[in-house]
């Protein structure tokens, strides 16, 4: 099989698993499908250096995620554009559990972007924290303090946005 | 939320939700492969704008099927060395029991237009019970599951209890892990499956009489729900809703905490539950009312039922773009009617020119002047809300001697799938039922 219709076979297989990450990282589909698109213009004159990786899927996630470090250290890309607005559900406790996914993915939106990859890697891709500090580039430590501080911030403010709603929702009571 | 969650599984939750709002990415995957051919690819990649003309239908389309995926080739791999082990563990009854080795699979899917040569039989994937037979199907973007039976693989005399798994669109296939429960068509001992739903990549369920499993690692392992009389279960955009008895119950996705429906006081359904977009539909047990849900089963609004008086209501569908078809059984009609409203319930108007041995047969619908019957070896289809009927597809796997499909229902505007009256045969259209192939087991 020659380069090309190996690069076919790999676009092939791993754009849909590419593209779903892509979207956690940007927040929409727009912004997802370019950084997909970017990262393979990238890496396609070295894709015998792909090839030749041990595993190439990581070295082409390693170079999205870099991708996207990249471009959102750039100052007119730091806003995060979502594809819809989280709709607030009241009362009963199944809108709830629909609810605080809509709460934690605002606010995952809002994470450092270094943060977020490592969130979406380990909560979303299920990658180990090697896998995850390859795809970073960097060191062990630093994934698991990401992760730990990525966690404690969206506990941190899901309990503070629903300390605020709850305290809205008693003020409602009592003029209603 | 309480200060004891675990902002871990909502988290999990979340992102995997999200990711259902992807792009599937064939598109994206086709465009790349077609700029990278061209000369200049590589020195002038393109802008970000470049590409979001295209994008908008493909985005529109996606945002209501797509699922989770995640690294396909690790999971595989993965799952795939779990699954001799964990199947032992798994499987009640006689079961199929699966060789493993992902990379030994060879592709060999029998493909090709329904109105070509006959079907040419194959089968799929190296670790598949031969003579497997499709009872229930469920597809979410590329990935697929399968119930149903086959010959034992350990060479026990007799049929075998399978399910398989596709993360190909149904191209290849594996055996994973049953339910710890008897599978059947026609379910006539409790426990028993027949039935197959999967929200993503992960999250599914596996029901029937008596019987309601949960798997949240793609169906490697299976946890029972101890109420678990289910007729009916559909999942999309974080609820899952089931037909318990005569009960309507809604839960969070990838859980087992059911609690009732809002329902008006004391009433009761029957299945199914259909589901499409956000809408959902489900009827009263007496057939006299049907529910419709616009908020993914949350509240419900009842409406008389459209048969006619000298009808009653056979079945409900929702068409892929939320549509909902209602099919009445008239005592003293062989044909049923099929009655449509694009407006959530709120209004009906009639198909006409039903087949008539299409009554009490699987049906489907990509909107509400586009509606698919299946007929004894047929499927055929209206456009424009029934003036004119056509022949899409015929089953020559089985023909017209077994009876209609077994299983037809569409994922989307485009794709649909319909299963041959002998379960043997899946067959796929992707251009809204105008071209079908064909994918049989041998």
């Amino acid at each position: 099989m020659d380069n090309d219709a190996v690069f076919a076979q790999f676009v092939r297989e791993q754009t849909a698993t590419l593209l779903r990450s892509a979207y956690l990282l940007t927040g929409n589909s727009t912004a997802a499908e370019d950084l997909v698109q970017e990262t393979f213009v990238r890496l396609f004159p070295k894709w015998d250096r792909v090839q030749a990786a041990d595993v190439p899927m990581a070295y082409v996630r390693r170079s999205m995620v870099n991708g996207f470090l990249n471009q959102r250290r750039r100052p007119s890309s730091r806003e995060l554009v979502v594809d819809e607005v989280p709709e607030r559900i009241d009362g009963r406790d199944i809108g709830v559990e629909v609810t605080n996914r809509d709460l934690v993915w605002r606010l995952v939106t809002t994470l450092p972007d270094r943060q977020r990859a490592a969130l979406v890697m380990r909560f979303f891709e299920d990658l180990a924290d090697e896998q995850i500090a390859e795809s970073l580039g960097c060191r062990l430590g630093t994934v698991r303090s990401l992760i730990s501080r990525g966690l404690a911030a969206l506990r941190e403010e899901t309990l503070r946005e629903n300390a605020l709603n709850s305290a809205d929702a008693d003020a409602e009571g009592r003029q209603a | 939320m309480n200060d004891d969650f675990d902002i871990e599984d909502v988290l999990r939750a979340s992102l995997a939700e999200r990711a259902r709002k992807a792009p599937d990415g064939n598109q994206l995957a086709e465009r790349i492969i077609a700029e990278a051919d061209h000369p200049g690819w590589v020195h002038e990649p393109r802008g970000p704008r470049h590409w979001r003309g295209w994008m908008l239908p493909a985005v529109a389309a996606a945002s209501v099927i797509a699922v989770v995926a995640t690294i396909v080739g690790l999971v595989q791999l993965k799952h795939s060395d779990k699954h001799a082990a964990d199947a032992d563990q798994q499987r009640s009854g006689r079961t199929a029991t699966a060789s493993q080795n992902p990379t030994d699979q060879p592709s060999l899917l029998a493909t090709g237009p329904t109105s070509g040569s006959s079907p040419s039989v194959g089968k799929m994937g190296g670790d598949v019970p031969d003579k497997f037979r499709v009872v229930d199907l469920t597809f979410v973007a590329n990935h697929a599951w399968a119930l149903g039976q086959g010959d034992c693989l350990d060479g026990t005399p007799g049929q075998c209890d399978a399910v398989l798994r596709s993360d190909d669109d149904g191209k290849n296939w594996v055996s994973t892990p049953n339910p710890p429960a008897q599978v059947r068509a026609a379910c006539d001992v409790t426990p028993c499956v027949d039935h197959l739903r999967f929200a993503d990549q992960h999250v599914g369920y596996a029901f029937g009489p008596g019987a309601l499993f949960l798997t949240n690692d793609g169906g490697q392992t299976w946890k029972p729900d101890n109420g678990g009389d289910t007729t009916s279960l559909e999942v999309a955009n974080g609820t899952a809703l089931r037909v318990t008895a005569d009960r309507l119950e809604i839960a969070s996705v990838g859980t087992l905490s059911w609690k009732a429906a809002a329902l008006p006081t004391k009433a009761t359904v029957r299945a199914p539950v259909v589901r499409a977009l956000s809408r959902a539909y489900v009827s009263a047990a007496n057939g006299d009312t049907f529910y419709a849900s616009t908020d993914n089963g949350i509240k419900w609004t009842p409406h008389a039922s459209p048969c006619p008086t000298s009808g009653s209501l056979n079945s409900v569908t929702a068409a892929a773009d939320g549509s909902l078809v209602v099919m009445c059984i008239s005592s003293g009609s062989k044909a049923p009617t099929l009655m449509v409203s694009a407006d959530d319930g709120s209004n009906f108007t009639p198909v006409t020119g039903v087949p008539a041995d299409s009554a009490g047969r699987p049906f489907a619908a990509i909107d509400s002047s586009t509606v698919f019957c299946s007929v004894p070896g047929q499927l055929v289809r209206t456009t424009d809300s029934g003036q004119q009927w056509t022949r899409v597809a015929t089953d020559k796997t089985t023909g017209a001697a077994k009876g209609a499909a077994g299983f037809l229902g569409f994922e989307s505007p485009t794709t649909g799938r319909w299963v041959s009256a002998d379960g043997s045969t899946i067959y796929t259209t992707t251009d809204g039922g105008n071209n079908w192939s064909h994918q049989t087991f041998k």
